[in-house]
């Protein structure tokens, strides 16, 4: 990944700035072994968009937009500079920690070449971090539009965009 | 103090290696990262690689070989990529190296752009470096350990 790459995704990530999370999914994989088993984090998925105003139990939102964030990736949440939790930490600690970023917003992205770090920084002084730990993989983290459009990141490519998908 | 442990203070934990060249760097279990530095010592009993004067190795880490604008290895890369970047290291200088103390993710410079960079994934578990330096004193370098590396050294 070039400079030019990482400015161009920053681009196109542009999307989600200024957006809430709503909701933070946590995916877990267990793994059961003859008398042993753990679970693990796997992926974690952020939903943005903006509450509707409809009187119903479940809420609704307006434009909603996801981001994801697995594959080969490494990510960390940190915030006032502390590092809150790490996904290789226990899934009752990303349960318990990675909950904050639901109503927080984000203010921006910042991309580095050429691994694709990434930083996602939100308003109430968190800053979602992400490490690729491949040289070549084309989905370390996805953003995906209620549109059907599709922003995809790994180190190693070039940023991957689609379009129409729905 | 005297003054080359001025200098080595200021250095950060990783002072004694800058100015020594890797050679036997290797690939451990589970995407262990072995470097070693300076002159390749006798191979011990049960070794299978010769240690250097000077050893880091990660545990628990993860990290990425870059060189210029390309990702030559990662940790979750096939063995084969991961061996092909580690003898990019060998032969190579250390310029500097830098570690933060609130997270214990470092980078580590090498003559002819050659960089790895390290991230911890964790809060729970010791995700670290393992520095043994030439008289044998063990440090760990990670996450709260940095000062104490620090302290250790003298």
């Amino acid at each position: 990944m070039t400079q030019r790459d990482a400015e161009t995704l920053q681009e196109f990530s542009r999307v989600l700035w200024g957006a809430t999370v709503w909701r933070v999914k946590l995916t877990a994989e267990y793994n059961l072994e003859k008398g042993y088993s753990f679970p693990s984090m796997d992926a974690l998925s952020l939903d943005f968009g903006e509450p509707l105003a409809v009187h119903e139990k479940i809420g609704k939102h307006d434009g909603v937009r996801s981001l994801w964030i697995g594959g080969s990736a490494g990510t960390r949440l940190e915030q006032d500079g502390k590092a809150l939790v790490g996904s290789s930490d226990s899934v009752a600690k990303g349960l318990d920690q990675f909950s904050k970023l639901v109503g927080s917003r984000l203010l921006k992205t910042v991309v580095s070449p050429p691994g694709g770090e990434t930083m996602f920084i939100f308003d109430n002084d968190l800053i979602l971090n992400c490490f690729p730990a491949k040289s070549w993989e084309d989905n370390s983290w996805l953003i995906s539009t209620a549109d059907g459009n599709l922003l995809a990141l790994g180190p190693g490519a070039r940023v991957t965009y689609k379009t129409g998908l729905r | 103090m005297p003054e080359n442990e001025n200098l080595e203070s200021s250095l950060g934990p990783f002072a004694p290696l800058i100015g020594q060249k890797a050679q036997g760097c290797w690939l451990g279990y589970a995407s262990a990262l072995f470097l070693e530095f300076g002159e390749p010592q006798p191979l011990r009993e049960r070794e299978k690689h010769p240690r250097g004067e000077w050893s880091l190795w990660s545990d628990q880490i993860l990290w990425r070989v870059e060189q210029g604008d390309r990702v030559l290895a990662g940790c979750e890369d096939d063995e084969a990529v991961m061996e092909s970047a580690i003898q990019q290291i060998n032969g190579r200088i250390l310029l500097s190296g830098q570690i933060s103390e609130s997270t214990g993710d470092s980078i580590l410079e090498f003559t002819d752009n050659v960089v790895i960079k390290t991230f911890v994934p964790t809060t729970e578990e010791d995700a670290r470096w393992n520095f043994r330096k030439r008289d044998a004193e063990y440090v760990a370098l990670g996450p709260r350990l940095v000062e104490n590396a620090g302290e250790q050294q003298r």
